[in-house]
């Protein structure tokens, strides 16, 4: 049977608070839907999109190498462009919204430590039409390796606390990051608050820039 | 087609705690009342296939395939374990233990169940995720609008309620 844990939030009572009065609140969770999430806020007027984002990450895209076979020099910058090419094609397709879809709040999670650079700068370059200037975000940086905290799954449980369970995505990588390196990514958000958690993630809150 | 089992509950409509005679063989979790004001139900066995739409005035257990849509605006949906809908659904109260890939309208009620297996989008003004189930789509939640014209059309859209910068 899966164990849930219930984790303290530092940040999510603030960000939940700035949102409350939207009158329909417009939810990106980048993960999947869970019940706990889907209970909080499930009696007020609401739409949550829950794009299953470790889904697109089990096989990254990859380009064919023809370079030693024709014999052509290939620039690296060129080989990092159509990389990042493809990982903009990839979410295209998870976040596929009407256009005037805009978020109220954005749920990362922990979803930055499963990208490389390239992947993070694409995906927030393709989230970037989705956000407005009061957007809010809520992330999970792990800044050192740490097995422990990886292949989790994340719900709000409350104002202040968070459900967390073993996820599904055993198999994807992580990269650890310094938090200054994560927020240089991150195209249209800025980290506003930062706690260090006991379990050596760093919980941050997020704005538009 | 349809192995129509009529509620034995039919000549006591007061008797709501009473489940209807397709819902026995399934599991504790919550679930639709028992039979709507028709006090009919019927079930769509598990080796049925069906392409094409379907409605009607009582419930439906659907255990088998359907492509097409489900329309029971007044009446209560479940797709059993077993169940396959690549179809879009639209019923009073649903509940969803099996497969349905396709826009889904609970003028009333959703329910999710861990065993679910959905590719679509849901709009409810309730929705109940049963814990463990994982959900991918969108969510559109009115509590306000209970019984009222909840309708998949808006994701394919957007909607007027939809924030704009």
């Amino acid at each position: 049977m899966t164990v849930t844990e219930t984790l303290p939030s530092r940040l999510m009572p603030d960000i939940l608070q700035k949102i409350a009065g939207e009158s329909t609140l417009m939810v990106l969770d980048v993960g999947f839907g869970v019940h706990e999430t889907v209970a909080h806020f499930g009696n007020r007027r609401c739409k949550l999109h829950f794009c299953g984002l470790p889904d697109a990450l089990q096989s990254p895209p990859t380009l064919a190498p023809p370079a030693q076979k024709t014999g052509k020099l290939i620039d690296e910058s060129i080989r990092q462009e159509n990389l990042l090419t493809a990982w903009r094609d990839r979410f295209r397709s998870v976040l596929d919204f009407p256009e005037d879809t805009r978020f109220d709040l954005c749920l990362f999670w922990d979803s930055f430590n499963y990208m490389d650079d390239l992947a993070l700068k694409a995906f927030f370059e393709v989230l970037h039409p989705y956000i407005r200037k009061e957007t809010l975000g809520h992330g999970l940086i792990q800044l050192k390796d740490d097995n422990q905290v990886m292949n989790r799954e994340y719900g709000i449980q409350a104002q202040d606390q968070l459900a967390m369970r073993p996820g599904h995505h055993g198999s994807l990588a992580s990269w650890p990051r310094p938090q200054a390196r994560v927020a240089s990514m991150l195209k249209g958000f800025a980290i506003s608050h930062g706690v260090l958690r006991r379990d050596g993630l760093l919980e941050v809150s997020l704005k538009t820039e | 087609m349809f192995d129509r089992n009529k509620d034995k509950q039919q000549d006591k409509p007061e008797s709501s705690s009473a489940a209807p005679a397709v819902e026995s063989s399934y599991s504790s979790a919550p679930r639709p009342s028992a039979a709507g004001s028709s006090g009919k139900s019927a079930t769509l066995g598990a080796t049925i296939k069906v392409k094409g739409d379907i409605s009607g005035d009582e419930n439906l257990l659907i255990e088998g395939q359907v492509e097409g849509t489900v329309n029971l605006a007044s009446h209560e949906l479940t797709v059993g374990k077993s169940g396959k809908v690549h179809a879009d659904v639209t019923a009073k109260v649903i509940r969803i233990d099996g497969e349905v890939h396709g826009d889904i309208a609970g003028k009333e009620k959703v329910f999710v169940s861990s065993t679910s297996n959905i590719k679509g989008n849901i709009v409810t003004p309730k929705m109940t995720l049963e814990e463990g189930a994982r959900f991918k789509g969108t969510i559109d939640i009115d509590p306000g609008h209970a019984n009222g014209n909840s309708s998949v059309t808006s994701f394919k859209s957007g909607t007027p309620t939809d924030k704009t910068s």
